[in-house]
């Protein structure tokens, strides 16, 4: 029974790391930027698409392909931020949710059309698969490995935030835009690079949770309520309200299905909308 | 009962940051009163600590003998508590003419009803003509607020304030953006409202304050630095230095 | 009937004719030129009384809702379930249908209108998806996937029957728009309206006017929440069907996308959205699903960067670009 509930609270927790990795960007920026991006999924989508193509096409180990998933992402969005986002941020946000939402339909559009709308495989190396012996639990490696590295990324990004000169102004620009810019920050500039480490972030993501999230044309919609939740229950611009957001909307969706299959992700639902009406700022937010 | 609005121990703070420090007021029936001070002073956050669009730290406002400090800001509007914005806060897609109809409606509880046509609804829209014409901008109320230019604008603030009927009446800085030409005849306005309205403005052009005001209250940092007459006020020398040349004394 | 009735009547003739002949002569022409395309013709009737709905709120009174759909199935399913348990009576499974709706928007607004932005959104959101969620696993009641069978609609007003032609359907559903596009604009012309309206343009100020705006919100909440309850009962008895769609996200989405293609805020944006829409989707799945993704994603994109105000909003700017002065109804 207790090794039960330890497996299913640790699946959900990988389960919550990818959550984790890809939502942080969206949090971010919306927090910075005030801009309701419901396309970010699509980056999480293209990276899983740049992983599985490298790995299909030129043969490439699966563990290869994630930092080209990353730079390759994150280089991209910066194009399209550039192009197209940027004239969208003083827009309402009804507007912006047309705007992204149109953008995702054309995203699922043509990669359907490029590779098909069934499931990509993905061929883990051996050394990720099947059970890992840990304090008397076998637990599964790859998941095993998917909470390492989102500890690790997690706490470098966390570190980066609050130690590093760059990461005081993601701060200061998440908190007062304005008066960011009137101490001399440029905040275009730290935006720019936020989005690109943001949707990198996501693209990585994306590739390490084929084998968990599946990967599908319609993955940006398929997930995008669940990043939002973590988002909206997290708080806007909080990497430690993303990371926690995270986890308990992976644990509590996993346990859910496991436990209460008949009732599904009505729990989760339900959850978001009794912690939105407690702490309308997510839990971690900032109180304006 | 004398006092039309008062303060007692009213304090605001943010955190450490005291805004508004104890601040005992009272706004006699009919007054012309003005509020100065320098910039930062907290004028703009006691007006909306009257209006409660911020929430009290501590302290008691009273509104023609009852006591307001728990109430919404709808709820004191509907008492008689109305107030214009330093910068203009209107209905950009509305216009003039809708503007004042409707808070003309809101008025009379009109805006509930959903199923009779606002047009039809002869007794508040003839009254947010009469207001238009009375401020001298009729010809401008079909367009949109947000084409005209500033200073009707500004103009449009006061009209919908009048529309409320109010018992007392905060003006932020009402002249501000208005050429100095037209702002006289704004006052004038102002100036002509029965004497059983009670003003309390807050004001940096000092011909104003002098021409409109019977009182003056001087506040700096957050509390009342000193109060009286314009002539005591502009005599007094520790407001000449706090001014220290922001603004001409005659 | 006295001077002052007859003399608003014809009131309302003189300054509404030009759309009164609009509205008589359409659901003719359907009849003459195109009864094949009844069925098709209702299913937009209905989805357009939706999309109305949604302009309450979105185009008047700025709530920004991701889960209106909620209604509109809640209306279906009132009408499913009363069809299939031996109540087949139309006109009051359609009421029904309405009351429905609106009582849980009643309670459900008092949710919505406590938050705002990016929590507004998320917990509108939310309830549809919750209520979605348990209409899927409730079978017993709601069929689950496979839908709502054997509703029996009894013929309307004891006379025409719902025949496999859709005549009788389609001219109850185009009548029933008719009503509620009626009411709704007297709505929007009444003072609630006009409130609504300043509520959208600057909410601080209404407070500063007396408006106990929560309170307005909610108001509208409910007569949004109560015409996408009709609508949703119009569908279901129309095609004898319910299915689990009628609560999703997919058809909350595609309502927003209507409105604002067609124009938000503006009395004809949300019918002629949903006309547009439905159409070309019909048109298009037939070709190929994956060219209609793609072409909507691409005309949302180009609506939201050069259009913003959808159709009505594009002609609107172009009358005032040649100087034409557009008639504020009034």
């Amino acid at each position: 029974m207790l090794a039960t509930l330890l497996t299913v609270l640790f699946d959900g927790l990988a389960y919550g790391m990818l959550l984790f990795l890809i939502s942080l960007g969206l949090s971010v920026t919306m927090g910075m930027m005030g801009f309701v991006n419901l396309a970010h999924g699509a980056f999480a989508m293209f990276g899983g698409y740049v992983a599985t193509t490298l790995m299909q096409q030129a043969g490439w180990p699966f563990l290869a392909t994630l930092p080209v998933a990353f730079v390759l992402v994150g280089a991209g969005s910066v194009l399209v931020e550039r192009t197209l986002y940027r004239r969208l941020y003083d827009r309402s946000p009804l507007d912006q949710v047309l705007f992204t939402i149109g953008l995702t339909f054309m995203c699922i559009a043509a990669i359907t059309w490029l590779f098909g709308p069934s499931q990509q495989p993905v061929a883990l190396p051996d050394f990720l698969r099947g059970q890992t012996d840990v304090l008397g639990l076998k637990l599964g490696t790859y998941r095993l490995f998917l909470i390492v590295s989102g500890l690790l990324i997690a706490a470098a990004v966390m570190i980066g935030v609050e130690r590093t000169r760059f990461g005081a102004q993601v701060r200061a620009a998440v908190d007062n835009p304005t008066m960011a810019t009137g101490l001399g920050i440029n905040v275009s500039g730290v935006f720019a690079i936020t989005f690109a480490l943001g949707s990198g972030l996501a693209g990585l993501g994306g590739a390490l949770g084929i084998q968990i999230l599946g990967l599908t044309p319609v993955f940006p919609l398929k997930y995008l309520v669940l990043f939002l939740i973590v988002v909206s229950v997290g708080g806007l611009g909080s990497v430690g309200g993303a990371l926690l957001a995270a986890c308990v909307v992976g644990v509590i969706d996993m346990m859910g299905k496991y436990y209460l299959p008949e009732v599904g992700s009505f729990i989760i639902y339900a959850v978001m909308v009794g912690l939105l009406m407690w702490r309308p700022h997510g839990l971690l937010g900032k109180h304006s | 009962m004398t006092e039309a609005l008062s303060t007692h121990g009213l304090c605001k703070q943010y955190g450490a940051l005291q805004v508004t420090r104890d601040i005992d007021f009272a706004l006699p029936v009919g007054a012309r009163h003005a509020l100065i001070g320098p910039n930062g002073a907290g004028k703009t956050t006691f007006l909306n600590l009257l209006t409660g669009t911020v929430p009290a730290s501590g302290g008691r406002i009273c509104l023609l003998g009852d006591d307001i400090t728990g109430m919404r800001p709808d709820q004191r509007v509907k008492r008689g508590l109305v107030r214009t914005f330093q910068v203009t806060s209107l209905f950009p897609a509305l216009t003039p003419l809708q503007s004042v109809t409707l808070a003309v409606c809101e008025r009379l509880g009109l805006t509930a009803q959903w199923y009779r046509r606002t047009a039809s609804h002869g007794v508040a829209v003839d009254e947010a003509m009469a207001i238009l014409e009375q401020l001298h901008i009729a010809h401008v109320g079909d367009l949109p607020t947000r084409n005209l230019p500033y200073g009707q604008q500004r103009i449009v603030e006061v009209a919908v304030a009048l529309a409320l009927k109010p018992r007392v009446l905060l003006l932020d800085e009402p002249a501000a953006g208005i050429p100095s030409g037209e702002s006289a005849e704004l006052f004038a306005v102002i100036s002509e409202l029965p004497a059983d309205i009670s003003l309390l403005f807050i004001e940096h052009d000092m011909h104003l304050v002098f021409r409109f005001a019977t009182r003056v209250t001087v506040l700096v940092a957050g509390a009342i630095f000193a109060e009286g007459t314009p002539e005591e006020i502009a005599a007094n020398p520790d407001v000449r230095a706090v001014y220290l040349g922001n603004s001409e004394v005659a | 009937m006295t001077a002052t009735n007859a003399s608003k009547i014809s009131d309302w003739l003189g300054r509404r004719w030009k759309e009164i002949v609009l509205w008589a002569l359409t659901p003719v022409a359907v009849q003459l030129l195109a009864p094949e395309y009844f069925v098709l013709a209702s299913h937009i009737a209905a989805i357009a009384l939706l999309v109305l709905s949604l302009d309450l709120l979105i185009g008047y009174a700025g709530v920004l809702s991701l889960g209106h759909a909620l209604f509109f199935g809640l209306g279906a399913y009132t009408a499913g379930l009363l069809a299939t348990n031996g109540w087949g009576e139309p006109l009051s499974g359609l009421l029904a249908g309405g009351l429905i709706a609106g009582a849980v928007g009643f309670l459900t607004s008092f949710v919505v209108v406590r938050v705002q932005h990016l929590a507004q959104l998320m917990v509108t959101l939310g309830l549809g998806l919750l209520v979605f969620e348990a209409a899927n696993r409730m079978r017993w009641l709601t069929g689950g996937d496979d839908g709502l069978h054997g509703m029996e609609v009894w013929p309307l007003l004891g006379v025409f029957e719902f025949d496999f032609f859709g005549q009788t359907a389609f001219w109850y559903a185009f009548t029933v728009l008719a009503l509620c596009f009626v009411v709704i604009t007297r709505i929007i012309d009444s003072p609630f309206g006009l409130a609504l309206e300043g509520m959208r343009e600057n909410p601080l100020r209404m407070a500063a006017i007396g408006t106990p705006t929560a309170s307005r919100l909610r108001q509208a909440y409910v007569f949004a929440a109560f015409f996408a309850g009709i609508a949703g009962a119009l569908l279901a008895q129309t095609t004898q069907f319910v299915g689990l769609e009628t609560l999703s996200f997919h058809l909350s989405a595609e309502v927003l996308i209507m409105l604002v293609l067609g124009g938000a805020g503006h009395r004809y944006g949300g019918l002629i959205g949903a006309l547009v829409f439905m159409l070309a989707r019909d048109w298009f799945s037939g070709i190929d699903a994956q060219y209609w993704q793609f072409g909507l994603g691409a005309v949302m994109v180009l609506v939201v960067l050069f259009s913003p105000g959808g159709v009505l909003g594009a002609q609107r700017w172009i009358a005032a670009r040649l100087a034409f002065n557009p008639r504020r109804d009034a």
